[in-house]
């Protein structure tokens, strides 16, 4: 009995380390953001072994005041891979304040 | 056959009857049943918390995933449910530990265990149990069992029958009958059966009790020998039972800071499961000991909290 239990348990355990391992989603970073003229330009980095599809909020801000304009943008990250996304803004002029947020899973 | 008995007796040892094989068995009992409470209340505290603070990402995770959002609220009010039962529980064990210390650190233990016996609840009669043989004296008189020492009087163990009590107690547990029967087959050496447990079926537990009480009142009336199984105990055998009654005292005044739970155990094993469920096997017991039922929950909680936590820390894979 204890014997089949100890089996039993080692199964899980190895089952669970298997899923982390093969079922993880990605841990992406931001590494930077800026703008580039009228082009909002977010550098990311997976530091996970897992891949999915990652969510960027782009949140550009005049220097001038008003309300902030907002972009989104979706993009798959492979595996330790660091990757650039670029959204383009109509009417930016490159002076912009630029916040860029990262979300996994996307909602 | 023996595989068969050694599968009754490891069930017996871990769900019905933990603590009754021995003294040093039940006050182990009683410090595992503790740090169960405790593990329990703190794990479905912490499984709450969690839940709310990084409600965002697993409903995100349940939409995304195809898993019904309502798991969630489902793993809430488990939490709660069991935080809920187990908090005097956790707070009975911070109260033992705490005794446990002033023991240790006083210059009288036993005026600390005075003191502890002194802030238990106002004393009432215990739980029961039924017994598929009845006790009797080889000299007539009532078999009653004192608990006590030097500290004070725990109650007693009262035996009308095939009836046995706890009476006069502050917090009786239904693992001390249990421990007591058991001490009587050992000591007897006849097999004892408790078949009727009173905090889990008392109309059942009455109804053979009743018909115990018909088969003595026949044998009386025809004069005859028992006409119900019988187990006689000699004062030789009372003196050796009350001896072994005697080392759990310490035990049942630290068991007395702790609730008593008591349910019952049904295992279920769906071999075609649900909606068909064609084939599924069973086994029940009619007594899981809070040791056994709180423990399974713990367990249940932790495993649960250790998959939470692991979706926080590394979030799964979901579909883009």
């Amino acid at each position: 009995m204890k014997r089949a239990l100890l089996a039993s348990l080692t199964v899980v355990l190895i089952a669970g380390l298997a899923w982390v391992r093969g079922c993880s989603g990605p841990r992406p970073q931001l590494v930077s953001a800026r703008m580039r003229g009228p082009v909002a330009e977010a550098t990311v980095r997976n530091a996970g072994w897992g891949e999915g599809v990652i969510q960027l909020d782009f949140r550009v801000r005049s220097r001038g005041g008003g309300a902030p304009l907002l972009r989104s943008e979706k993009a798959t990250l492979r595996p330790r891979e660091t990757a650039r996304v670029e959204v383009r803004v109509d009417g930016a002029r490159g002076d912009e304040q630029l916040d860029v947020e990262l979300d996994y899973p996307p909602r | 056959m023996l595989y068969r008995s050694s599968v009754r007796g490891l069930l017996k040892r871990l769900i019905t009857e933990p603590g009754a094989d021995s003294a040093e068995d039940y006050a182990r009992r009683v410090h595992i049943l503790a740090a169960t409470y405790a593990v329990l209340f703190c794990a479905s505290v912490a499984g709450v918390v969690v839940l709310a603070i990084y409600g965002k990402l697993f409903v995100t995770l349940a939409q995304r995933s195809n898993v019904e959002t309502l798991t969630i609220l489902f793993l809430l009010v488990l939490y709660t449910y069991l935080a809920a039962i187990s908090v005097r529980g956790a707070f009975g064990a911070a109260r033992l530990g705490f005794y446990a210390w002033r023991r240790r650190s006083a210059r009288e233990p036993v005026a600390e265990r005075r003191r502890q016996l002194g802030t238990l609840d106002a004393r009432a009669d215990g739980p029961w149990a039924a017994l598929a043989k009845v006790l009797d004296r080889s000299d007539g008189a009532p078999l009653r069992f004192e608990l006590s020492d030097e500290a004070g009087y725990y109650g007693a163990l009262e035996i009308d029958g095939a009836r046995v009590r706890h009476i006069e107690t502050a917090s009786g547990s239904a693992d001390l009958i249990a421990y007591f029967v058991r001490q009587i087959e050992e000591v007897t050496g006849s097999e004892i059966p408790i078949v009727v447990w009173g905090q889990l079926d008392d109309d059942e537990g009455e109804k053979f009790l009743a018909q115990v009480g018909f088969a003595r009142a026949l044998q009386r009336q025809l004069g005859a020998p028992p006409l119900w199984p019988c187990v006689t105990l000699t004062p030789e055998h009372c003196e050796e039972v009350a001896r072994r009654l005697a080392k759990i005292t310490h035990a049942l005044l630290d068991e007395a800071l702790l609730p008593d739970w008591e349910y019952q155990a049904e295992h279920k094993l769906p071999v075609i499961p649900e909606p068909l469920g064609f084939v599924s096997l069973g086994r029940s017991a009619k007594r899981a000991d809070p040791v056994a039922t709180m423990g399974f929950a713990t367990l249940m909680v932790l495993l649960t909290l250790a998959v939470i936590v692991l979706f926080v820390l590394d979030k799964p894979w979901v579909p883009g």
